[in-house]
């Protein structure tokens, strides 16, 4: 007992100084960082933004029909080597193969080229001269991470048409997580207007856009998406589609997060420090800036975050069922559109790979926003 | 002080896991409850009252650590002693002590009711679930129970919802659900705080007339010493977690012996003595993160300038007179001076 | 005598609950219903009563933070005259300047993601009446001293702070922009015993230090015995009873006075008391009882309580009663001008 108390007061002092002087987003950080899981979500999720930004160098190939291996289709994951049946050696390597549907035995025959009676090593070479390309849109430049001189490298195999599915992938992550995020950023934009005006103004503002938001609530979200996804005219270009998908994700997302956020204003609104800056004199604009918004702003990202996974969901799902994005555009759900054949789970199980991003994806956003949530909650102060 | 005591706790040692640290709530706290008699804990925020009370319960929170050393040790009505710190956790004679045994009223009545349910069907759950009676039996009880408590119209009253009484008759509903198992022990944690003045006083009356009636002990926790005063036998003065003195409540009000004790005492607007000017403690209640070493009071005591071992030593509660203890090295010092 | 800073003349404040879009008729409140008194510059004037009584309701209209339904509240300062009940614009910034509120919550009314120092500052800063930085700094640190703040710990958030500690930063921030009216809302019941007198004492310093007027809203009988000059006591949104503290507590005139006075307990549990039981508790101000509204708990009711209205009656020049026994009993003893001119000081309410 006795102790323990000595360790309370012999605390340095400097440390207990700047726990006073901390602010909420200080400690908010301080309580984020002791949990582990919602770290580890950031981590995983930072790796899949770097992905999205930077899928052109990460990919040595473009995916697309222009960089099809015709003599490798649906050929499966190459092993990076570093010994084969003729030995070792330090710089790893890949074998050049061939695949092809063989009609007899009904599947796909894998085959090692040999030379010289050694299989036919294909060093694999760093920041590989390949395809061009702009960096971020901005830098031009035309550097792969990892690519082989002659032949080809697949290190997650190659789709039914020979496409490499591991650059395929790194395409397809950005799509996905670009068209969440633009779908997400929408709804907020939405639901930031109507939540906040029906929030702060209240009154019969307030209960004509609550009936307008259960109005939007009541259609049933699956019908209304394949409604709009279908009224998307065929002969439209990809990049139509993409910006399409982003509206409708957006529009039939938002009355959720509103109601939210007109909530929080409802209350705050009533909170004692609030009445006491409009006391001091100050106007609604700076109450708004300076007591509503500061604490409003962790609770937008936690619920932001939040919603960014369904709407991973929503794009993968409708793709899927072939109502969002087509090939030759690569997303998540595009990419396991190719897996829904029962051939794909027993000859070429590696179209399940996308699958396997997409779960971390969907999983590690989850963790992250529950983490942050318990965060921002001010009576998650004492934990165990 | 013949019999034996219904409830005997000590070295209750309760400690808080928290993000900021490891916090002590309560600190070697012992005290004993007499059959029939009435203990006023009286401290304020942080003393560590209202935990020390729902640790006898075993209501802590999970992040709540109970020391191994801590003894509660109960008479049970059947005369077999149990110690409710050795209880497991989820064990039937934790159960049968909880609400058959000891019952708890709290601050804000509404906490203890659901809304979903009305008055009568949590009441008629709890007689049934220590009692082997019918549902009309217990129904009976409860009306009965209703009644004695000074509601108006019982039989209506038990098929009402908390929420729509008022907060007196909420706080009478909640003391016939406790009495309605005829506890040997009531936990009242500060019952009139959230009430008004005049329904205050109705509600103190109510108590000692159920105690005369029912005898059972009660411990009453309130932060306000007058009220203490009007209702218990004896008074424990608890500060951060520690016993400051305990005794009999006049000796209590009339001599305090600690320091502490006298600085509450000075602080109190009395409307006896209005020109009186109001004396503070000096200082602030030290966080639960910065726990003072040596007397936790000595950072607020005017005497502890001139004692350098109020600043080291954790004072011991001696007595001062044969039922009045005080944890304070001056009053040791004085008790040597005067037996040299 | 002065004139008064504040006054307040029949002051109604209703609420309505209820109704809205298609919602059916709503009903009103009266939680303030024909409130007069006068508070006078240096004056501490008390409001006591029980929850419901509509005394925080009162103090809110006077600082137009609560609507005025009905009646005048004039505040005078510096010779011009504030109508509160017509304000808007530029006489709304001179009120909130020299009106001030401090909260009852310490916890609540401090926002948890400002600096002490943005705290204190923030009237100075949201009516602009520093003409820079430094002049807001110096005026900060001036007043933090007198609230006895340590200065070093302007930087620090208020999660750092305990109750006592807290309610003095708010002190502080009432203080900033030199108000000459503070209304206290239960300022101290949230805080612990030996940290109440504390701010008791460092309020009382402070109002002779600054000449403040005070309107202290309290529940607790015991501490506006101690605090205040004059106190008013509320019943269901109206004044039963205005009487200089002494007066009040020595010799109450209105059943209700007395029978609140008699349930405070006091510390010696042998003390002597005469205790006036009252049944009941205090009923819904959406439906009032008629007559004298405290008929249904009054241990003395007449059968004319129940229909009429009592009178507002002042018993002496300063201590007046709306209350049928005691204006029955006053009549034959007051002269007759004084009760006269009384009344018109003091419409009836």
């Amino acid at each position: 007992m006795t102790d323990m108390t000595m360790t309370h007061s012999a605390q340095p002092k400097a440390r207990q100084e700047n726990y006073y002087t901390a602010s909420q987003w200080q400690l908010f950080w301080s309580r984020f960082k002791r949990n582990r899981l919602a770290a580890l979500g950031g981590a995983v999720l930072s790796l899949f933004i770097f992905i999205a930004l930077f899928a052109e160098f990460l990919a040595p190939y473009s995916g697309q029909a222009d960089t099809r291996n015709p003599d490798y289709t649906a050929g499966p994951p190459q092993l990076i080597r570093f010994c084969d049946s003729a030995g070792c050696q330090l710089w790893p390597f890949v074998h050049d193969m061939t695949s092809s549907y063989s009609v007899l035995e009904k599947s796909y025959q894998v085959e090692v080229l040999e030379e010289n009676g050694q299989p036919l090593r294909r060093p694999l070479q760093f920041f590989y001269p390949a395809g061009e390309y702009k960096l971020l849109g901005l830098i031009p430049s035309d550097r792969h991470l990892f690519g082989v001189e002659q032949g080809f490298v697949h290190l997650f195999g190659t789709d039914s048409n020979g496409l490499d599915l591991f650059s395929r992938v790194m395409y397809a992550t950005r799509t996905s997580l670009s068209i969440a995020f633009l779908g997400v950023m929408l709804s907020f934009i939405l639901s930031l207007f109507f939540g906040g005006v029906a929030g702060y103004i209240g009154g019969w503002v307030d209960t004509a856009i609550q009936a307008f938001t259960d109005l939007v609530r009541v259609i049933p979200p699956i019908p209304l998406y394949m409604a709009l996804t279908a009224m998307f005219p065929r002969d439209w270009s990809n990049t139509q589609v993409y910006f399409a998908m982003t509206l409708v994700l957006g529009l039939v997302n938002w009355p959720t997060l509103a109601r939210r956020i007109r909530s929080y204003l409802l209350a705050s609104r009533e909170e004692e420090y609030v009445q006491a800056a409009r006391l001091a004199g100050a106007s609604g604009w700076r109450i708004v800036v300076r007591h509503l918004l500061p604490g409003f702003a962790s609770y937008i990202i936690v619920e932001l975050v939040i919603n960014f996974p369904y709407r991973i969901l929503d794009e993968t799902a409708l793709s899927i069922v072939g109502l969002g994005l087509r090939r030759p555009t690569m997303s998540w759900g595009v990419l396991l559109q190719e897996m829904t054949t029962v051939q794909a789970i027993q000859l070429t199980p590696w179209f399940f790979i996308p699958l396997i991003f997409f779960v971390v994806a969907v999983l590690s956003f989850t963790l992250l926003g529950d983490g942050l949530r318990d965060a921002a909650d001010p009576y998650s102060g004492i934990r165990r | 002080m013949a019999t034996d005591p219904l409830l005997t706790v000590s070295n209750l040692s309760v400690r808080f896991h928290t993000d900021e640290g490891l916090v002590t709530a309560v600190d070697d706290l012992s005290f004993a409850l007499q059959p029939g008699q009435t203990l006023g804990i009286v401290g304020e925020s942080g003393s560590g009252k209202s935990v020390s009370t729902k640790a006898l319960m075993r209501l802590l929170p999970d992040y709540a650590e109970l020391d191994a050393n801590s003894h509660i040790v109960y008479q049970t009505k059947k005369g077999a002693y149990v110690d409710i710190a050795r209880l497991d956790a989820r064990s039937k004679a934790l159960k049968q002590v909880r609400g058959g045994e000891i019952a708890m009223i709290f601050q804000e009545p509404s906490a203890a009711f659901s809304p979903l349910y009305t008055i009568g069907n949590q009441m008629i759950e709890g007689i049934r679930l220590h009692r082997d009676v019918s549902r009309d039996q217990a129904r009976k009880l409860a009306i009965e129970m209703l009644d004695r408590v000074g509601m108006t119209n019982p039989e209506l009253r038990v098929d009402q919802y908390a929420f729509q009484l008022s907060g007196g008759m909420r706080q009478r509903a909640m003391i016939a659900s406790a009495l309605v198992m005829r506890p040997a022990v009531l936990i009242a944690d500060e019952p009139t705080t959230a009430l008004d003045v005049t329904i205050q006083a109705q509600i103190l009356d109510l108590l000692k007339e159920l105690q005369q009636d029912f005898g059972m002990a009660i411990i009453f926790i309130s932060h306000d010493l007058a009220v203490i005063s009007q209702i218990a036998d004896d008074v424990l003065v608890m500060y951060l977690g520690k016993e400051m003195e305990t005794g009999p409540v006049r000796r209590i009000i009339r001599h305090p012996q600690h320091p502490y004790t006298q600085g509450l005492i000075n602080a109190i607007p009395r409307l006896e003595e209005l020109d009186r000017p109001l004396l503070p403690i000096p200082g602030d209640i030290p966080s639960p993160l910065e726990r003072p070493t040596g007397c936790v009071f000595h950072t607020r005591c005017p005497h502890a300038a001139d004692h350098p071992r109020c600043h080291t030593d954790v004072p011991i509660p001696a007595q001062t007179q044969p039922d009045h203890l005080a944890a304070c090295h001056l009053l040791t010092e004085k008790v040597l001076e005067e037996t040299v | 005598m002065t004139s008064p800073i504040v006054s307040v003349r029949d002051l109604q404040v209703h609420y309505p609950i209820g109704g809205g879009f298609m919602k059916g008729k709503p009903q009103t409140v009266r939680a303030v219903d024909g409130v007069s008194f006068e508070i006078y510059p240096g004056q501490i004037f008390g409001l006591v009563g029980e929850s419901g009584s509509g005394k925080t309701t009162v103090g809110r209209a006077i600082l137009k933070a609560a609507p005025i339904t009905h009646g005048e509240v004039t505040l005078r300062v510096a010779d011009t005259a504030l109508h509160v009940d017509q304000l808007r614009g530029d006489g709304l910034k001179a009120l909130r300047r020299h009106a001030q509120m401090i909260f009852q919550d310490p916890y609540a009314s401090l926002s948890p993601r400002m600096t002490v120092r943005d705290i204190i500052a923030e009237p100075l800063e949201a009516m602009k009446l520093t003409r820079n930085r430094e002049e807001t700094d110096r005026r900060v640190r001036e007043v933090a001293e007198k609230c006895r703040l340590n200065l070093e710990h302007l930087r620090r958030f208020p999660h750092a702070f305990s109750g006592g500690q807290r309610q003095r930063i708010a002190i502080a921030r009432a203080l900033v922009s030199n108000p000459s009216f503070l209304v206290a809302d239960e300022a101290v019941a949230a805080l612990d015993v030996s940290i109440q007198a504390n701010i008791l004492n460092l309020l009382k310093s402070l109002q002779q230090d600054m000449n403040l007027a005070f309107m202290f809203i309290s529940h607790d009988l015991s501490v506006v015995a101690h605090f205040c000059d004059v106190v008013a006591v509320m019943y269901l949104g109206e004044i039963v009873e205005i009487a200089p503290t002494h007066k009040l507590f020595s010799q109450p005139a209105h059943p209700y006075t007395q029978a609140l006075l008699s349930a405070i307990p006091p510390l010696d549990p042998d003390a002597k008391r005469d205790r006036v039981q009252l049944s009941g508790e205090i009923p819904s101000p959406i439906t009032p009882p008629t007559g004298c509204r405290f008929h249904t708990r009054c241990p003395v009711a007449q059968p004319a309580c129940q229909t009429i209205k009592p009178e507002w009656t002042q018993i002496s020049g300063d201590h007046g009663v709306a209350c049928h026994l005691v204006a029955d009993h006053v009549d034959s003893t007051v002269p007759e001008h004084l009760q006269e001119q009384k009344k018109h000081a003091m419409p009836e309410c």
